[in-house]
């Protein structure tokens, strides 16, 4: 018996009331929130002060920089008659330390699409395998498990460096002159390198996705291209985290005494539970937010300041999804309604979410079958080879468990 | 010729194949033949008893897109994956191979390779492979494929149509091969001789 849902069921209606509480207060927030924010259209720019004045003394995750009045709203324009929508993911095989040989797979999915006269599709998937070597490095501060973060964190990084690189060679691919966006999954912001303990590698990768950001950036001055990425379901707050000055106290001094500690806060209570997106509920399907700067402190190393990341929440039917784009999307009105509207188009065909996306993950993702076949091809190649296939007694037991 | 498919499935009575065009295939009844690729090999004949379109990833359901839709067509240009979704196999029982000149009708000693081009034999091919038609029970007692007497039927409507002006006489020597073979069965031999028409 391997997962009992008698116990889960008892601990869950347990837990409801204890929701239910919070779903009312977190209606409460909202609605104090979504009157401050559709407030006085011009007490927008005091907000923007107010924020401005206290971001270096801010503890929490820095909000948002308001560009526009954060009421405002757009819809979609018309997209061309020709189009093309590139996109990729990636999925792996991680790591095995109880296999017979230390390696990991990285599968990355990737998908052109071509609407209009010359509608077609291209997919595909591309697998790559590494050994651990590169991945294999001592860690002072000690044990397995801390190694074994460190293993994700790396393959994390290594992965949405893969991801990027990919967009950029399919977009050099699928050459046209037609309006082309390129789309990837979650956020353009690289946070598993802001999180990473081993601070000069997450450098590295970091290097290299902005590199790869930048790639993308100078193909657009030959062609008219955009680079997006996609998140459904956002847990940000960095709009709601910008909503605080408005419960904050009037003077600063108070956020710098205060700031550390959450139970000092002021602004606390008024918005702990809201994410950016049970703000924009009242969006229109089709229709887009404001424009946001992003600004967490790994933002500051988002250099040229061309790939710094800009967003907008948009009203996809489904769900407020969360829109990201680099600030030169961001700064031309053109590229950036077309990236809207080509995001909503996408969504608009696939019942909600992204074909492209959709359609690279299926191209990505690994299976148990795909997993079992691969450790099988392993075995068989380092039999064929001589090597010795013993792996661990634990690595065995799971692989082929016996009663 | 253009190529219809290649072989995906293969078996010493049957087998399957993947048709390079999404929903198109030989015709249900059709003659195909899967040519030898060293000298000497035996080019090995079927008849089309099955064709099929179906999701590349059996996982995925597929759903209805097209509401808005003014045809299938604009369909499928507004949904340009779908052609790369899924895809078309047709299954042939295999009825005679011809190897070193000689044309036999009973099955190979060995099934054609995987991944073998597939081809839809011209009127002239046809004509000549069922100048005897002694492969007919092959037909006739297939099992897992659509119907038997329909597969039958359809086989004998498309070859007496390669006949030409000797198609009468064709049917007629299908015909009474049929009454032979379906002597104690006397609706299925009427269903078959139904459907000739």
């Amino acid at each position: 018996m391997a997962l009992d849902l008698a116990q889960i069921a008892a601990q869950l209606s347990q837990r409801l009331p204890g929701l239910q509480r919070a779903a009312a207060q977190r209606a409460a927030q909202r609605d104090q929130a979504l009157r401050a924010l559709h407030g006085d259209p011009l007490a927008w720019e005091a907000l923007r002060e107010s924020l401005e004045q206290r971001r270096a003394v801010l503890s929490f995750t820095l909000p948002a920089r308001l560009l526009e009045d954060p009421a405002s709203h757009a819809r979609p324009p018309a997209l061309p008659q020709e189009f093309a929508v590139l996109a990729t993911d990636g999925s792996q095989i991680e790591l095995d330390r109880h296999a017979p040989l230390p390696c990991y797979v990285l599968n990355l999915g990737e998908v052109a699409l071509r609407y209009g006269p010359g509608a077609g599709a291209r997919l595909s998937s591309r697998a790559t395998l590494r050994l651990a070597g590169r991945l294999e490095s001592v860690d002072p501060a000690g044990g397995e498990e801390a190694q074994e973060q460190r293993e994700r964190v790396q393959l994390e990084l290594e992965r949405a460096v893969a991801e990027v690189r990919a967009l950029a060679n399919l977009v050099r691919e699928e050459a046209s002159s037609s309006f082309t966006l390129a789309l990837l999954d979650g956020s353009l912001i690289l946070w598993t390198a802001a999180a990473g303990r081993d601070q000069q590698t997450a450098d590295a990768y970091l290097a290299q996705y902005l590199g790869h950001l930048a790639e993308l950036a100078e193909l657009a001055h030959s062609r008219p291209l955009a680079l997006a990425s996609y998140i459904s379901a956002p847990r940000s707050a960095e709009v709601v985290n910008a909503l605080r000055a408005a419960f904050c106290a009037p003077n600063v001094s108070y956020c710098q005494a205060n700031c550390h500690d959450p139970k000092g806060r002021l602004c606390e209570e008024h918005v702990d539970l809201l994410a950016d997106r049970d703000l924009f509920g009242w969006l229109e399907e089709g229709s887009r937010s404001a424009l946001f700067a992003s600004e967490p402190r790994i933002m500051q190393r988002y250099l040229p300041p061309e790939n710094r990341v800009h967003f907008f929440y948009v009203n996809v039917g489904a769900e407020v999804a969360r829109v990201e784009v680099p600030a030169w999307v961001a700064q031309d009105q053109r590229l950036l309604g077309l990236t809207h509207a080509a995001v909503y188009d996408q969504c608009r065909r696939n019942f909600g979410y992204p074909v492209a996306l959709m359609e690279a993950h299926q191209q990505a993702v690994v299976s148990e079958a795909d997993r079992r076949a691969f450790w099988q091809l392993v075995y068989q190649q380092l039999a064929h080879a001589g090597q010795p296939v013993d792996g661990s007694a634990k690595g065995q037991s799971k692989r082929l468990p016996w009663a | 010729m253009e190529r219809a498919g290649e072989i995906i499935e293969t078996a010493t009575d049957r087998f399957v194949a993947q048709s390079y065009v999404l929903n198109q295939a030989p015709p249900f009844g059709a003659l195909v033949r899967v040519s030898a690729e060293a000298e000497g090999g035996a080019t090995v004949y079927g008849v089309v008893a099955q064709i099929e379109t179906s999701a590349l990833d059996a996982s995925r359901r597929p759903v209805a897109r097209g509401q808005e839709a003014g045809s299938l067509a604009q369909l499928y240009q507004e949904h340009p994956q779908l052609r790369e979704l899924f895809c078309t196999t047709f299954s042939a029982l295999a009825v005679g191979f011809s190897q070193d000149g000689a044309v036999r009708h009973y099955l190979p000693a060995l099934p054609p390779p995987v991944h073998q081009f597939v081809y839809q034999c011209e009127p002239g091919e046809v004509a000549a492979f069922t100048q005897e038609l002694t492969f007919l029970p092959l037909l006739l007692s297939a099992r897992g494929l659509a119907e038997a007497q329909e597969v039958t039927a359809a086989f004998l409507r498309q070859a007496a149509q390669a006949h030409g002006e000797a198609r009468e006489a064709f049917l007629v020597r299908a015909g009474k091969l049929l009454v032979g073979q379906l002597r104690g069965d006397p609706a299925r031999l009427a269903g078959i001789l139904a459907r000739l028409r």
